[in-house]
């Protein structure tokens, strides 16, 4: 059965692996996401291995991700044991006000997921990223009325810089307001830019981290084709030879061990201290099951520093780097 | 020279800081310089406008504090000169005569005061992070400082931003005095505080000093750029990368018919996010020479040029003990020359 681990220093607690329904909600919004019919049988088999956290964002398929899986999940086991996540940020419409981090948005915000999501309750509300153009007291305050309206239990963060995550909880406590108990990054063997700042943060502060893109948006389970031209393929974050001889050694891994590049890249994962839940995706039964299987202690010290040496410093990965490039200059 | 606020603070400062590394003591490091010598490069940075004087307990083991400061005061008013001293680094083998505890601070601020010979600093600096000390108790000793008279301002140095974040967090939640000034190394070669603690100090009307324009001397084209290249990363600087960034700045210095440093230090001052250049000097010709760069306007295209080449580093603080090249994909250092 799946571990539960205390969430950060909360009281909370969570399974090790939360689900990320990115995938699921409607096809209409991209071509990858699965619909109702096809989401449901996914989400029972996540309930069956021992899943009760669960990932989604008011952005996901404009709406639809949080009342399928909400929906869903809410027929099959009792509200009370689930522990559900969402976000709020991103635009939700052309209406200037209806996204970011004002007081205006945050409050129909979440009053909207809660009606999508048909529930009371959020157990954890998370927002997606920093937004500069709000004042941090403003959106802190409106946090903290939102918990204590009993709409929510708990407040996270994601994808910002460590210094902006750190000046939010500041003012949070200056003011005797809630501060953020989660932030969730991007972590992964090809994206480790977070074990400068935020990791450390986040350990000196008890906060529990939990980490998106495993595998590196398909790089690290090989279904990416890493033989294309490189510059092209960095448009998507990752590519250049750096990556190409990371991704070269978790396959020379797998394969000495005869399993799944994935298998090797979550189980990396997985060994990972700083990372209090690992966010893991799946768009079938099988790769859930494979993902899951995969998260367990399984590399040797050996394998571990074979995969962390590679690593080499890159460009930052968020809404404020446009563009990343590759570490290199020279095969331009 | 001209003379600028510190940050959000009513502090006015000239626009180059002179470090005094180099001042103090041979008998300290090879290349540091004694009275004798020093006199004479600290009356030539008085005569430039400087009034902003960086020092440290640590600087040829405390002498540095009081050559630097007599030779000053015998010079100027005391009230003119904008002084900082700092404490951290290991003063003696006593485990208490180093580190921010509360019995280590109040003890260096006095030693500090009497080699110096005044009754106050300007601002006083903790010189590194220290995880063995709680935050809380140096952020109240430093406030005690304050509030005895003996410092005018908090300063930094050398740390990753959420440490710098989190000290200030602490005094502010206790009403305790916050820094107003972070010193943190920053060049052409050194850009990894862009990420993180430049926008924190901009967020918060932090003064930031920078240290190393000049990368430890390749920026002046004084290191070998041809030995080899790991031996020479053993002092953090002269992977391919850092190498065809000096180049860059070679060129443009040839074009404009005037010296790498200048062109490097011109950078460094053309950032908005630097409050004031930290100059070193152990000759009266490199003070003026560097002086002499806050009149040297690089273009923007030439700004631009010399930007876009940087890519991510390794972090150089005491944390990283061992900070190592770039990868460069595949292309051998030595392979373009």
């Amino acid at each position: 059965m799946m571990e539960t681990v205390s969430f950060g220093q909360t009281g909370l607690k969570v399974s090790k692996l939360c689900f990320g329904t990115m995938t699921i909600g409607s096809s209409k919004w991209k071509p990858w996401v699965l619909d109702e019919a096809e989401a449901r049988p996914l989400l029972e088999r996540c309930l069956e291995l021992g899943i009760t956290f669960f990932d989604t964002a008011n952005w996901y398929s404009c709406g639809e991700s949080e009342r399928v899986v909400a929906s869903t999940l809410t027929a099959m086991v009792p509200r009370d044991q689930l522990v559900l996540a969402t976000k709020a940020y991103y635009p939700m419409s052309d209406d200037p006000n209806d996204r970011g981090l004002s007081r205006k948005h945050l409050l129909s915000s979440v009053d909207a997921s809660l009606r999508r999501m048909g529930t009371d309750y959020i157990d954890l509300f998370v927002i997606h990223a920093f937004d500069p153009r709000t004042p941090i007291d403003e959106t802190m305050e409106a946090l903290n009325d939102i918990v204590r309206s009993g709409k929510v239990r708990y407040l996270g963060a994601s994808t910002m810089f460590a210094w902006q995550f750190a000046q939010m909880n500041h003012t949070a406590r200056l003011n005797g307001w809630t501060p953020f108990v989660n932030m969730q990054c991007q972590y992964n063997l090809l994206y480790r830019e977070e074990e400068r700042e935020m990791f450390p943060y986040c350990r000196d502060q008890g906060i529990a981290v939990t980490a998106f893109s495993p595998l590196a948006r398909g790089w690290l389970s090989g279904s990416k084709k890493v033989r294309s031209q490189t510059d092209a393929s960095f448009a998507l974050f990752h590519g250049d030879v750096l990556d190409l001889e990371i991704i070269a050694r978790v396959e020379a891994i797998a394969s000495e061990r005869g399993t799944t590049m994935a298998e090797v890249a979550l189980s990396w994962l997985y060994s990972r201290e700083a990372v209090c839940c690992p966010i893991i995706g799946a768009s079938s039964i099988s790769q859930l099951e494979n993902n899951i299987a995969a998260m367990k202690p399984g590399l040797s010290r050996d394998e571990i520093e074979t995969l962390d040496q590679m690593y080499h410093p890159r460009d930052v990965i968020n809404d404020h780097v446009p563009e990343p490039m590759p570490r290199y200059l020279e095969s331009q | 020279m001209e003379s600028v606020s510190f940050g959000r603070t009513g502090l006015k400062v000239s626009k180059l800081c002179f470090g005094t590394m180099t001042l103090g003591s041979s008998a300290w490091k090879p290349w540091a310089l004694d009275e004798a010598e020093s006199r004479p490069i600290l009356k030539r940075a008085l005569d430039l406008g400087i009034t902003f004087f960086d020092l440290a307990d640590w600087y040829s083991a405390g002498i540095g504090e009081s050559i630097v400061t007599s030779a000053l005061t015998s010079m100027v008013p005391r009230d003119r000169l904008v002084l900082t001293t700092k404490a951290y680094y290991a003063m003696s083998d006593d485990p208490n005569d180093q580190g921010l505890s509360r019995k280590h601070l109040l003890r260096a601020i006095d030693s500090s005061l009497s080699r110096m010979g005044t009754d106050y600093v300007d601002i006083f600096m903790v010189h590194a992070f220290d995880p063995d000390t709680p935050i809380e108790e140096t952020m109240e000793a430093l406030h005690d400082i304050v509030k005895s008279g003996k410092a005018r301002y908090l300063g930094a140095s050398t740390m990753f931003a959420w440490q710098f974040a989190q000290m200030n967090h602490v005094a502010r939640e206790n009403g305790w005095t916050p820094f107003v000034n972070m010193q943190c190394q920053y060049s052409l070669l050194y850009r990894e505080n862009e990420r993180e603690m430049l926008p924190f100090c901009h967020d918060q009307g932090i003064a930031v000093t920078c240290f190393s324009p000049l990368a430890r001397g390749w920026l002046a084209g004084s290191q070998d750029c041809r030995s080899q290249t790991d031996v020479i990363f053993a002092n953090n600087y002269g992977d391919a990368l850092d190498r065809k960034i000096c180049a860059t700045v070679k060129a443009i210095a040839s074009d404009r018919a005037t010296t790498m440093a200048e062109v490097a230090l011109a950078w460094v001052i053309s950032k908005e996010a630097i409050c004031c250049p930290i100059i070193g000097a152990g000759a009266v010709s490199q003070v003026e020479d560097n002086v002499k760069a806050l009149d040297f306007e690089l273009s923007r295209d030439e700004i631009k040029t010399l930007d876009e080449l940087y890519r991510p580093r390794d972090v150089i603080n005491d944390y990283v003990p061992d900070p190592i090249p770039r990868h460069l994909g595949g292309v051998q250092p030595d392979s373009e020359e």
